[in-house]
């Protein structure tokens, strides 16, 4: 085109207009494909957040190793294990790391009582847990000194008690045990996910200053968090010296969370409904080569007739591949738009199966910027032979067809 | 404008026997002039306009366009000359079936300046209305008599304003009072407009309306009437 840079486009699109029909089937299938790999992608983020999230919650952020203890002999009561334990990640240097000790108490208010599950913990753990807080703060160092112990609740503990019939939870003190009961303040509160039980966490020391009874197995956990790229050759290390206290099988070490393996499933799944996917968009691409083709063959007289008002083989082939470029584009953008529609119901979809992980996800533009451009290439790829095709007669031959 | 000196042309059929089809054709037209050229189907009347309109080339002999020789230009420089100097009005009118009239007289505008280009629309509209044509902009080629259609197809032919159009039996498919009122219109804006107007036909009576006829027989180019 010698009159404008955008005479090419304008021509294009004029096309497309004038084949209505034609133009809005190939669209069609490039938007189906393009709509196809979005969503897939897209999900697969989501799904891989709300299972991260959901790991992060339950056992840990990556990589967390746990250290348990179960039934220690005599010679290692809980406390001694504990502060030995403590001693021996500042030697390895791994400060976020905290003991994990389960036990259960009744916790009662105001006549209204509720067996919850209690986990003696340091402030430490939120470095090593993802603890999502609702309201409040979680723990710090000074709670373990406090004559009247600060405590941080889950919203299933909070529901359990009834304390959100109109009262404030936070600096609510409730009642821990029944024989000699010890007022615990409320300063945070928990989400947690469903299937998880009312609970409590305190201070770990508190369990024995308030005389609350070890849980059943007796023994201690510790999680540490460590690098991901040393959990391997951290864990040997931390047996070795267990087994050198003489604990032998009676510790077991391992990585608890599995965020990792999980998701590297994940991706193995959403690689194959990316290849589905994809194929959905290559069998559209080979529509809309198709429709150019055919579009091709029936305008190469109009071809002709346009070389004869002195438009150029250059010219012609810029226009034709215009044409498939922009249909494509043009059906890339609604499918992009179609599944940023459908991507806003899928948290929803996934928290109902994942057990009511909260997740929130923006919407990854990376798939987004993927439909589009998958959907350039193809156009490109789509107009080329086409394109060619028309160029290819001489004048005179293309106005006699 | 066109000056053509001892142009030869030949195709090579089927069995291989070489055909002379212009043997040495010697033809100027000036600007403003019409020239008639009569001959018999298949006597080479298309393939001289189209060597005429740069669309093929000759095989031998000199073709000066304006001042410049074409003998050696490249496609593009060719296709940029066709562009600027010639409009084209085919037998069978050869209009965009999708497109409206008005986007029919507007597609050369593509392919001019940038200028042209912007004001396409407003320069198709008025030809439609030079053309009697006024109040059919949107209508599409199908919906259009045959007289309509070569009207449509005489305004795009005119919207780069040619120094020369080229009309191949440009009232072949039409009845005989179609005919001459599109002759009528085409004489008028050639004179109008002062451009040239090459007119290929095989009608002796619509021949006489040139300033010029020739007769193109077995090859050869010769002066029959003025």
């Amino acid at each position: 085109m010698n009159g404008s840079r955008t005479a090419w486009l304008r021509s294009a699109a004029e096309e497309i207009s004038a084949n209505r029909s034609r133009s809005l089937l190939a669209m069609l299938s490039i938007v189906i494909g393009v709509w196809s790999v979005s969503v897939v992608v897209a999900a697969g983020d989501v799904a891989s957040q709300a299972l991260v999230t959901n790991v992060e919650e339950t056992l840990g952020y990556p990589a967390t190793v746990s250290a348990a203890i179960t039934s220690p002999p005599p010679a290692w009561p809980v406390p001694t294990l504990r502060t030995s334990l403590a001693s021996l990640m500042t030697r390895y240097h791994t400060p976020l790391s905290s003991p994990l000790e389960t036990s259960s108490a009744h916790v009662s208010i105001s006549g209204r009582s509720a067996r919850v599950t209690l986990d003696g913990v340091t402030p430490e753990f939120s470095s090593v847990q993802l603890l999502p807080l609702t309201e409040g703060r979680w723990l710090d160092p000074s709670d373990a000194r406090d004559e009247a112990p600060n405590i941080v609740l889950n919203t299933q503990a909070v529901q359990a008690l009834g304390l959100r019939d109109g009262t404030p939870v936070l600096g609510t003190v409730v009642q821990l045990g029944t024989l000699q009961p010890v007022a615990a303040r409320i300063v945070g509160v928990l989400s947690a996910p469903n299937q998880q039980g009312p609970a409590l966490y305190l201070p770990v020391q508190l369990l024995e200053r308030y005389g609350i009874p070890p849980g059943s197995p007796a023994g201690l956990t510790y999680l540490i968090r460590v690098p991901p790229a040393q959990v391997d050759e951290f864990m040997p290390i931390l047996k070795s010296d267990l087994d050198s206290w003489g604990l032998g099988s009676d510790a077991v070490v391992e990585r608890v969370d599995q965020a990792g393996a999980l998701t590297s499933g994940l991706v193995a799944v959403q690689l194959v409904l990316a290849a589905i996917a994809g194929l959905a968009l290559i069998t559209g691409g080979i529509g809309v080569l198709n429709l150019a083709l055919l579009s091709v063959r029936e305008r190469v007289h109009e071809f002709g007739i346009r070389r004869a008002f002195g438009a150029t083989r250059r010219s012609l082939f810029v226009t034709v591949l215009a044409e498939t470029v922009l249909t494509t584009l043009v059906a890339g953008a609604v499918g992009t738009v179609l599944a940023g529609v459908s991507f806003l119901a899928l948290p929803g979809i996934l928290g109902g199966f994942d057990g009511g992980v909260q997740v929130s996800v923006a919407y990854p533009f990376g798939a987004s910027l993927l439909g589009v451009g998958l959907a350039a290439v193809l156009g490109v790829v789509a107009g080329v032979v086409p394109a060619m095709r028309a160029t290819r007669l001489s004048v005179v031959e293309a106005i006699r067809r | 404008m066109i000056r053509l000196r001892d142009v030869h042309k030949g195709f090579t059929v089927s069995d291989g026997r070489r055909l002379e089809i212009l043997r040495g054709i010697n033809l100027e037209v000036r600007r403003g002039e019409s020239v008639a050229i009569l001959g018999r189907s298949g006597s080479g009347k298309t393939t001289l306009l189209n060597i005429i309109g740069l669309l093929e080339t000759s095989d031998s002999g000199v073709y000066e366009l304006g001042d410049r020789a074409v003998a050696d230009l490249s496609e593009n420089e060719l296709a940029r000359l066709r562009g600027e100097h010639f409009g084209f009005v085919f037998q069978d009118y050869h209009l965009f079936p999708r497109r409206s009239a008005l986007a029919n007289v507007a597609a050369p505008l593509y392919h001019a300046s940038r200028r042209e280009y912007r004001d396409r629309r407003e320069t198709a509209r008025h030809l439609l209305h030079a053309v009697g044509l006024e109040g059919r902009e949107r209508a599409r080629p199908n919906v259009l008599s045959g007289g309509e259609q070569q009207r449509v197809a005489i305004a795009r032919s005119l919207s780069r304003k040619p120094k020369c159009i080229l009309a191949d039996e440009p009232t072949g498919s039409l009845d005989v009072d179609t005919a001459e009122r599109v002759l009528d219109l085409l004489f008028t804006i050639v004179r109008v407009q002062s451009c040239a107007l090459v007119l290929i036909t095989h009608d002796r009576d619509v021949a006489r309306r040139a300033d010029r006829v020739f007769t193109l027989r077995e090859g050869a180019l010769a002066l029959t009437g003025s």
